[in-house]
């Protein structure tokens, strides 16, 4: 397992287990990975990590998040699997004043299991968590769970889940413009797989 | 030319339009009026192929071609554009993805990245749109009259002979409608051609069509020009009904 300690980098990670604290505002690319991938990340008092997660491998991922007091935490991820697709994330949240927002879109042609729990301590307050989930089944299955956990008060806790295949109007809107049915998919797929990305400078990476 | 002959269409087992006529030349602008939910969007949809709506019986053709025989992938290069009354929102699929796909689909061809950028940006320009617009998601976010600029935004770089307008004037503010129309005028020329479905005059006022229908009971009940517009306008749908039903006595 490695272990890294972010300060205010960024660091492009490939197949690694690992540990990561982070004590700064810090950035975290996961590019195709092609092994399992397994993430504890610790945020520190008043530190931030924006994550992002682009796969195309069918995989198992796994991704803990501790967060202490005054913290943020993206996570954007988007992925595009013909097979089993494992992916299970924990968000802990045990102290106060903390943002987790976890935002992932993907296609599924094989069967995807997403399991998402966000953790919100007795005694804490201020504290935020956004789950907000979308699948395209366009030949494949999905199966989400996305939990949410909370036993404070004062807390804003949402979780936004969607499951679809492609709308015929979708089809026929793309189809009127001249575009080829297949093409039109591919398109549809795309715009799952590379969408929530596309605004950010992890877009560049990937292209 | 775009001809419809004794055309009857059913939605479900519901028949929609009835023996129902129109040509529309090139260089024509034709509107058809009616009130609300009396299948004026379903000549839209008929015409550009909505596998949804079943037909019954009757003939459409475009410049001599039969259109019931072509799919709506065909229809749309073939130069048919349909302006949906709501056009819908296809997140993450940007405006520029899908007009280069379209324009690939139609030609075969690679196109040029910083050609079509130049192109599609001296478009918004010309239509007053904020460049923005094209890396944005289909309709995504936008509001009613965006929508809309949006769809006239991939007009201008499909280029299409038939624009289908189906209700462009619902949800739109005065200044909108009119810098819709305007562009929809300046696009014009001798060999594209409008169908204008609508129940107001308003966009009427600024595409000044060439032949006015009113459509009743699944088919046209009246035809004239732009002065029939003026008519429903002042007096309503149901005295041009009325009138029709007491010629017919």
């Amino acid at each position: 397992m490695n272990k890294i300690i972010m300060g205010g980098n960024c660091l492009k990670l490939e197949n690694y287990e690992s540990e990561i604290i982070v004590s700064d505002n810090s950035k975290l690319y996961i590019l195709d990975s092609k092994e399992d991938l397994k993430l504890n990340i610790i945020l520190e008092d008043n530190a931030s990590l924006e994550v992002y997660d682009f796969n195309t491998h069918n995989k198992s991922v796994s991704i803990n998040v501790t967060q202490k007091n005054n913290s943020r935490f993206e996570y954007l991820h988007t992925f595009r699997i013909d097979d089993e697709y494992n992916f299970n994330y924990n968000a802990n949240i045990l102290g106060n004043n903390n943002i987790n927002n976890i935002n992932i879109s993907g296609v599924s042609l094989g069967f995807a299991h997403m399991f998402i729990d966000g953790v919100i301590n007795k005694n804490t307050k201020g504290n935020e968590l956004n789950e907000n989930i979308k699948i395209l089944t366009t030949k494949g299955k999905a199966f989400i769970s996305p939990m949410l956990h909370v036993s404070a008060l004062d807390v804003i806790a949402n979780h936004n889940t969607a499951i679809s295949n492609i709308r015929e109007d979708e089809l026929f809107y793309l189809m009127s413009k001249g575009i080829e049915r297949d093409k039109a998919i591919s398109l549809i797929e795309d715009g799952y797989l590379y969408g929530i990305l596309k605004n950010t400078e992890f877009y560049e990476f990937i292209k | 030319m775009l001809k419809v002959e004794d055309l009857t269409v059913s939605v479900q087992d519901k028949i929609i339009l009835k023996d129902f006529s129109l040509e529309v030349e090139d260089g024509e602008i034709v509107a058809l009026m009616g009130p609300n939910g009396i299948g004026k969007s379903t000549i839209c949809k008929v015409l550009m192929g909505d596998p949804n709506y079943h037909i019954e019986k009757g003939k459409i053709t475009y410049n001599s071609e039969d259109l019931l025989n072509m799919d709506v992938v065909t229809r749309s290069r073939k130069g048919i554009y349909l302006v949906n009354q709501n056009p819908i929102e296809i997140p993450g699929v940007s405006n520029a993805d899908m007009l280069r796909s379209a324009l690939e689909c139609r030609t075969g061809e690679h196109v040029n990245f910083f050609e079509f950028n130049k192109e599609i940006t001296a478009i918004c320009k010309k239509l007053n749109i904020p460049a923005s617009f094209i890396h944005r998601g289909i309709n995504e976010d936008m509001s009613g009259g965006e929508k809309k600029k949006n769809e006239l935004l991939h007009l201008y770089v499909l280029k299409p002979k038939l624009i289908l307008l189906d209700e462009l004037d619902s949800g739109l503010d005065v200044d909108s409608l009119r810098e819709l129309s305007l562009s929809l005028k300046e696009y014009m020329g001798s060999d594209i051609s409008i169908l204008i479905i609508t129940h107001h005059i308003s966009i009427l006022e600024y595409l000044k069509p060439n032949r006015v229908n009113i459509l009743s009971d699944g088919k046209i009940i009246k035809s004239g020009d732009y002065s029939l517009a003026t008519l429903v306008e002042k007096n309503g749908f149901r005295s041009i009904s009325v009138s029709e039903e007491e010629d017919n006595e």
